[in-house]
Parts: structure tokens; sequence; C-alpha cells
């Protein structure tokens, strides 16, 4: 090997490990915050500061099989009165997110946020059953109502499933999930 | 961290470009990360659980009322409705397979336009405001010298109505194709029982069911009511069970079903049903209105069984008691249909078959034939116009004279696969220089298009259907979405849009009288004008004072329908009948077998998407338990004749080309007859339907039922060659013998043992 090809391919490697490190780093930086909402709804707001429960939004966690994001009628229920010229909200950006809810309303458009936790369509998954069963929804969720920006915290794959049910002594048959 | 989010740092990487762009089409759709908080709080997900919404089902062909179950946004299973008078809560197969229609990985996602050339089979995704503009201008151009034409499925409702209005105001032709015309069935239907809308025969409350080719629990207007109302025929509470004979030229489902099937020469089904007049009339006199039908003769004498069991191949016994039971029945209907009404001589056949009733005097009795009743509102079309044969001939010859049309728009027809192809209706369709298709998947005539502006599935759009059997309810069926569509225009996908919004914007934008004629910015406000006169009526199914209510309650329930009235028709008029004995295309010499083909109770003929549908495609036909592919269906004796075995590819060729397939021996079948069935043969159409089988309509000699101008699709003859190579026909039936376990004895479930 010449000294010619040696440095050609020592740079080449360099610039592929950099490479792979900004990368390594995108990983890193994006792993730790959830995705960007269309409107910055923050749950430590919501939950840390104002102590509302999970099921006052996620309104069907307790009946049904999905949590369900709450209608933009649910949230005009307090926002109707904090809305975004609401004395109390000081901060320009919860006062801008408001009003972004606020045009939504009266524009009567639906809001499409970026879904966090996505199951495969060949499983079902029913909150009701869990949330009876006495676990937390943090037990899956992480600590939602500290977290600016929602992430997934468990890998939620058949793998994190089973070993919970084993754990719980619950079954285990494939049609519990896959049916 | 999510797929995307891998595939996302592989892009940044650089190195991982390649693999990206491998696996991009993996995973999951960018758009199952969408969630949406709707502005009101929805009352019908509370809890999560599932939601079944009525609506019309437009893949099973006659309008059925469908529920579909909802959940999460997603249609999971479908039945039929329960209230709808048509289906009373039984569907069909392809009711049940629509979500594979609606949820096709081959639906066309955008608007699209060839690459380089047409035809070139390669496509660029486009923006919808980035296509439309030109449209438009094209079209108006076009509009200006009369050169746009409409090709349609035949419609009725309010696209029917929408259609009919936009051709009409711009000066369009409008023409709609069915490829196994029934012009035969409705043109006798209007000579005989004074109404063209093809009557529905009340086999549910009748004794005796006499039928000449009529499938009607596999094809005709709709199996599904047929089928339920069989049940009730043979096994209804508080009824003896009905008696069932059947003619056909080979044995259909229905034929199985019968008590008693005679095979019958194809093309004499006519003369059949005037020999069991004679027999009924038992030497009186032949009743005035049927006089036409004696040929001038004044007696039908010349129908006598023994006279005519050389032509049908039916003994004259077998004539004689089945005329006889029909007779002495308290009550019975005579049904017809299927191949027969397909030949030369097709509206004489049916007019005779219809006859039988008049001598039975049924007509608007309880189990005899009652008619339709007409569309609730009298803007809304119950009719769906259909194209004959010979129109269509007409405007190909045209388009080869020079008198090419400017824009071709599109819609639910595929006549490029379904016209005989000595017509070579791709090549002619191919001369006009800018064609439009609505299709949402890629078929043969689509194919063909500068332009594919992708509709929406039927359970993603609105629309609206009145039954082609409705004697007991006048009905407006509603189709509402009950899916938001799968390829919705949302960041950067352009989506598909409801073909009749498209017009109607369109209508909107020309401005003018076609603004005038079409007022409604969306097919949803066009149904909703006319809920809104239904609830003006105060009767009906449904009632309220208030329009919203009244509104929501018709969607609920699926449509309107109130008890019809007595329905006047016309009085029989049988003059102007073909002549009794059929015309072929070519000589009994050269082609000495007769091709009938049989629409697919799964694929139907063909023309749909329905072969595109993986369930419809593995589900075992109902005879043969043939699937995935085309079979020809033989008589052994006429095998052993050609030395033939049994799944021998043989080539049956008519005058107007040839197909291959593998060679099925069916004892059901006359040994004249060569049965092919249809749906196959798709060179487009997507992974599930393309280069499978054969379509046995390309095959079809362009001969005409002088009378309908329809295509007469049974008068084709074929020959019969083996080609000495061999194939394996996929089936369930008969793969392996039936075998006993060897060792141990089984022990059968008994009282004592449970």
């Amino acid at each position: 090997m010449t000294s010619r090809t040696l440095r050609i391919t020592i740079g080449a490697l360099v610039v592929v490990f950099g490479v792979l490190a900004i990368g390594a780093v995108t990983w890193v930086t994006q792993a730790a915050d959830g995705p960007k909402q269309p409107i910055e709804f923050m749950h430590t707001v919501h939950v840390e500061q104002n102590d509302i429960d999970c099921v006052f939004c996620h309104r069907n966690v307790e009946t049904g099989a999905e949590a369900t994001i709450p209608a933009i009628e649910q949230c005009m229920m307090c926002h109707r009165v904090i809305n975004g010229e609401h004395p109390q909200v000081t901060n320009p950006l919860h006062q801008a997110e408001i009003g972004k809810l606020v045009a939504h309303w009266e524009n009567r458009e639906p809001i499409d946020w970026v879904r966090v936790h996505v199951m495969p369509d060949h499983v079902r998954f029913v909150h009701a059953a869990h949330i009876k069963a006495g676990f937390d929804c943090a037990t899956c969720h992480g600590d939602v109502g500290s977290m600016e920006r929602v992430k997934q915290v468990r890998s939620l794959n058949m793998g994190d499933c089973v070993a919970c049910h084993r754990e719980n002594n619950a079954p285990t048959d494939c049609t519990i999930c896959h049916r | 961290m999510r797929r995307r989010d891998v595939l996302k740092l592989a892009g940044t990487s650089g190195l991982g470009m390649g693999a990206a762009v491998a696996f991009a089409g993996c995973g999951t759709p960018d758009r199952e990360f969408h969630l949406q908080s709707p502005v009101d709080i929805p009352e019908d997900t509370v809890t999560g659980l599932d939601t079944w919404y009525a609506t019309i089902c437009q893949d099973s062909g006659d309008g059925c009322s469908v529920i579909v179950r909802v959940k999460s946004g997603r249609a999971r299973k479908i039945e039929g409705n329960p209230d709808y008078p048509l289906n009373r809560g039984k569907s069909s197969a392809r009711a049940q397979a629509a979500l594979q229609t609606l949820y096709n990985p081959d639906r066309i996602p955008n608007p699209m336009i060839p690459r380089r050339s047409r035809g070139s089979g390669r496509y660029r995704f486009m923006r919808w405001d980035d296509v439309l503009p030109e449209f438009q201008e094209k079209l108006s151009a076009a509009r200006e010298s009369g050169g746009v034409v409409m090709i349609t499925e035949p419609v009725n409702g309010h696209l029917g109505m929408i259609l009919e209005r936009f051709t009409q105001s711009i000066g369009a032709r409008w023409l709609t194709f069915e490829p196994l015309e029934q012009a035969a069935v409705r043109q006798a239907s209007a000579q005989v029982f004074g109404t063209s809308r093809v009557p529905q025969f009340d086999i549910a409350n009748t004794d005796y069911v006499l039928s000449i080719g009529g499938n009607f629990l596999e094809g005709g207007d709709s199996p599904v009511h047929y089928g339920q109302a069989y049940g009730h025929f043979r096994q209804g509470e508080g009824r003896s069970r009905g008696t069932f004979a059947h003619f056909d030229t080979h044995l259909t489902m229905t034929a199985a079903n019968a008590d008693e099937w005679h095979p019958v020469n194809p093309g004499t089904e006519g003369i059949l049903a005037l020999s069991i007049a004679h027999a009924v009339l038992d030497g009186k006199a032949v009743p005035a209105v049927l006089q036409p039908l004696t040929g001038g003769e004044g007696t039908l004498d010349a129908y006598a069984a023994e006279n005519v069991t050389d032509v049908t191949g039916v003994p004259a016994e077998v004539i004689a008691r089945i005329a006889h039971e029909f007779a002495a029945a308290p009550t019975a209907v005579a049904m017809g249909g299927g191949s027969a009404a397909g030949h030369t001589n097709g509206l004489f056949t049916m007019a005779a078959i219809f006859a039988l009733n008049l001598l039975k005097d049924n007509v608007g009795q309880s189990g005899g034939v009652l008619l339709n009743a007409p569309s609730p509102l009298p803007d809304i079309p119950a009719d769906a116009p259909v194209t004959s044969f010979q129109e269509w001939e007409a405007f190909l010859n045209e388009i080869d004279s020079g008198q090419v049309p400017d824009v071709l728009l599109i819609h639910g027809a595929n006549p490029v696969f379904g016209l005989p192809g000595v017509l070579n209706a791709a090549s002619t369709l191919g001369a006009i220089p800018y064609i439009v298709s609505f299709s949402s998947v890629l078929d043969e005539t689509t194919a063909l298009a500068d332009l594919i502006l992708p509709d929406h599935h039927y359970l993603e759009s609105w629309g609206t259907s009145v039954p082609p059997l409705g004697a007991e309810y006048a009905t407006l069926g509603i189709q509402q979405p009950v899916v938001r569509p799968y390829h919705q225009e949302f960041e950067g996908e352009a989506g598909t849009r409801a073909f009749a919004d498209v017009l109607l914007s369109l209508a909107a934008s020309i401005g003018g009288e076609l603004a005038e004629a079409l007022p409604w910015d969306t097919m949803r406000d066009a149904i909703r004008a006319s809920v809104d006169e239904l609830q003006a009526r105060g009767d009906g199914s449904v009632t309220s004072d208030d329009p919203e209510v009244f509104w929501l309650s018709v969607l609920q329930r699926g449509g309107w329908w109130m008890p019809a009235d007595e329905v006047a028709a016309e009085a029989p008029d049988l003059s102007g009948l073909p002549a009794p004995s059929a015309q072929y295309s070519s000589s009994a010499q050269d082609y000495p077998y007769h091709l009938i083909v049989t629409p697919s109770v799964l694929l139907g003929d063909g023309s749909g998407s329905l072969a595109a549908s993986p369930w419809l495609q593995s589900t075992s036909d109902p005879m043969t338990t043939g699937v995935w592919t085309t079979w020809i269906a033989l008589s052994p004796k006429t095998m052993e004749k050609l030395s033939i075995q049994e799944n021998d590819i043989v080539r049956i060729t008519s005058i107007a080309g040839s197909l291959l397939g593998p060679a099925y021996p069916y004892p059901g079948i006359g040994e004249g007859v060569v049965s092919v069935p249809l749906g196959q043969g798709h060179s487009e159409l997507g992974r599930y339907a393309e280069n499978r089988g054969e379509n046995a309509l390309r095959v079809l000699a362009p001969v005409i039922q002088e009378q309908t101008g329809a295509l007469a699709w049974s008068a084709t003859r074929v020959r019969i060659d083996s080609t000495g190579r061999r194939t394996r026909l996929p089936r369930i039936e008969g793969i392996t013998a039936p075998v006993q376990m060897p060792d141990e004895k089984t022990f059968q479930i008994t009282n004592e043992t449970h």
C-alpha cells in the first residue's frame, strides 16, 4: 500500500467515523426528547403544576381499549377561560400555544398530533384491562407529568409485554394480544 | 426510537443512504404516526369500543346496505344491514371483501401522470392543484368543440343524476359499459310486464319456481336478496317447502340447489318455455297477448313437447311433467336469465319465459311477479342507463374513421378489458389525445390515461343507491363515509378525492349553465338536499320535525324507505320479437362447441376491481372449487372424444381469438358446451390480479342481438385443441382421495359419551 492510498484510506475512515459520530449524537438527542407536536402541549404544566388526573383528558382509559386523545372541546372546557390573553398566562410561549388551540377551536379544525406510541395492527392492547388490574399509567408510559415533550420510555415490543405478563401471572396465550 | 428515526439517522450519516433507500418502503407508513384530536367530543367512541356505521356496498353490484365495524378509524368487518329492505342483514362475499379493496396496497394514492409517454407503465405523483387547472382548461376547450366523452359504469342514484346533468350541460357524450349486457332481460320485462325495471320475483312466498337459465342465487339482480328469499321458500316458518325446477346449459350453483336440473341445448331455452306454455294451456286457446309468440300460427302446437325434444334436448315427459306441476301449483313463478339472455334470440327467449307468468296470471300477486316501486325522489334515477354494444361499436368506428373526441373521462368502467378483443378498444381509444381516468386502481383502461385522478373508495365517500329490487318499499339507500380516506390529503401527500366532488368543483369553477345544473359544493350537500325533501314528506321509515334529527336517523339506518304503492304497469306487448332460433358466430363444422362464459360468483365479469382482492381470489368457486385462475369446464364425454385429460392445457379458439386454460372435467355440462368462468385475465389491476388466468370476454365474437343492439355474448362458437402441455388447476375438491384412519377406531360423539 503506497502512502498515498494509505492517506486516502485513513482520510476516508476519519470522514466515515466523523459522520457516524454525528449520527450517534443525533440519535441520542432525538431519543432524549419526543417528537415535536403541532402544539407544544406541556404535560408538565397540566400534570405537575396543576395536578390534573390523566383520566380527566384521556377519558376512555378506564373503559376502553384506547386511552384516546381528548377532543378540542375537552381542552376548551378550561381554555375557554384560560385563553392566550388570560392574565395568569404570562409565558409568551404558553400564550402562543394556547392561541393555536383556540384558533383550532374557532376554525373547527381538528389537530393532527404526532403519535408517540404505535402498536402494530396485529396487536390488540386494551388499556382498560391494565388499569383495572391496578397498574399506573407510569408503568408503561413513564413519568409523563415531567416530560415537556412526550417520548416512549419502554420498548413495548412483544418481549416487553410477555416479560411483564409473566411477572404478574397474566396469561401469555397468543390470542390474548393477537386476534 | 422509531424505525423512521433510524432511517433519518441513517440518512444523515451518509453511509446508510443506500439502506435508507432500500428500506424506505418497509415499516409503518408516516400517516400512522398521526393521531387526531377531533373538534367535538365524539359521543360514539366514548368507550373506545368499536362502532358500526351503515353504508351502501358498491362492490356487490346490487347496492346492498352494509354495516361496517370501525375502530380507531379503521374499517375492520363488514356485515349486512339488518334494517335495509333489500338485503335484511345478509351480505355477500364481495361485500365482506370490501376491506381488501379499501386497504389494497395497489390503490392509487395520489394524482398521477405517466412518465415520458402514455403507456410507459411508470408514473409521476402530482398534487391536485398542479393538475386540475390544465384538466379544466382542456375540458373547457373540448367542450366548445363538443368533443368530450364520459365513460362510466351503469350507475343510478345521486351519482347517476350528477353524471347526467354534467354530461348534458357540457354537451358531452355519456357512455356506460356493461360487459354481459342484460338488455334482452330488460326489454323482455318491458314488453311482458310493462316496466323496464326487471321485476322482483317473489320466490319467498311462492310454491313453485320454474327457472330457465335464471341463476338468481349467483347472478342476476341481487343474489343476496334472492338467497334470503330462497331460504324462506325452502324452509320458511308457516309455509310448506317450495319446489324448484331448473333448466340451464350447465349445472350452475343455482341449478345444484334445485329439486331437479335438466340440461337444455344453448339457444333453445325460449322454445322450451313455449313448449311448457303449450302443455300448461293443455288444449285451451292461446290468450290474445301471447299471440305474437305463436309466430302467426294462432296455436303453439308446433311447440308440443314431442316436437321440441330433439331441438332442446329435454325429454318430452320432463316437459309435460314440469308444465303440469307449474300449472297445478297454487302459486308459481317463472324466471329466466343467464346465458339464455345472451343469444341472438335472447329477447324472444326471455319474453317466452316471462310470458309463462302471464299464463299463471301472477303479476302483482304474492308469490308471483312484483313490480318495483319507482325511485322515492323524482330527480333521482332508479334506472342505470346502459349503452348498447351496437353504440359502442359505432363509437369506436367513428374514432377509427377520424372523428376523434378531444377529451375522454373514465370512471368505474373498463372497456379495454371488457369489450371483445376484435374491437381493439385499446388502440382505438388510444387515439384520443387527452384521457383522464378517475379509477382508484390501475386497470387496463386507466393504463391509457394521461392523467389519473384517483377516486375515494366507497367506504370513504358519499353516494346513494336505489336498489334494483324494491317491490315492497320505495327505497333510497345512503352511502356515507365510514372511515377517513386512507390516502388522505395531508402534509405533502396529495391523496384521493371523491369523483363526484371533483365533478362538482369543476362545475362550480367552469360556471354558467353547468354550475346552475349542479348547484352543490359536494356530493354530501346534494344528498342532504334530497334528504331534506324526504323529511318534508313526513312519512316513511324515519320521521322527524327536526331536519338535523331526520338526517342523522336516516344515516344511522342506512337510508329511507316507505311501503310502496301499487305500481301501474303498461299492458303486455309482445310484438317485434326475433325468430325463435339463435344465430351463431360461425359454422358448427369448423367451430363445433358453444362457448358459455359465466360470471364468477366472486369476481363477477372482471370489469371491476374485485380480482384485486386476495380474499375473493382465494375463495373457492362454489361448483368446481377452483381458485386464483381460469379453467375450461368440459363434459367428460367431450374430453374422452378429444383425448383430453384433466389438467391438460387446452386452447379454445373462436373466430375472434383464442385462450388457454386447464381442462376441468365437469359432468354437469352438455357435450356441445364449453364453460369458462370470467373475472381473471387482467394485464393490470395490481399484484393480486395481473397475469393470472384468461379473459374469456376477449374471445367473444361481436355478434349483435338485432332488437336490443346488445352483444349476443352466448353466440360464440369455438373449437378445442389440446396443446400437449399440462398444469394443475388449484382447487380444493378431489386433490387427495378421502381415506379412513388406518389403525385407530374413531368414535362418534353421542349423548352417552358426553
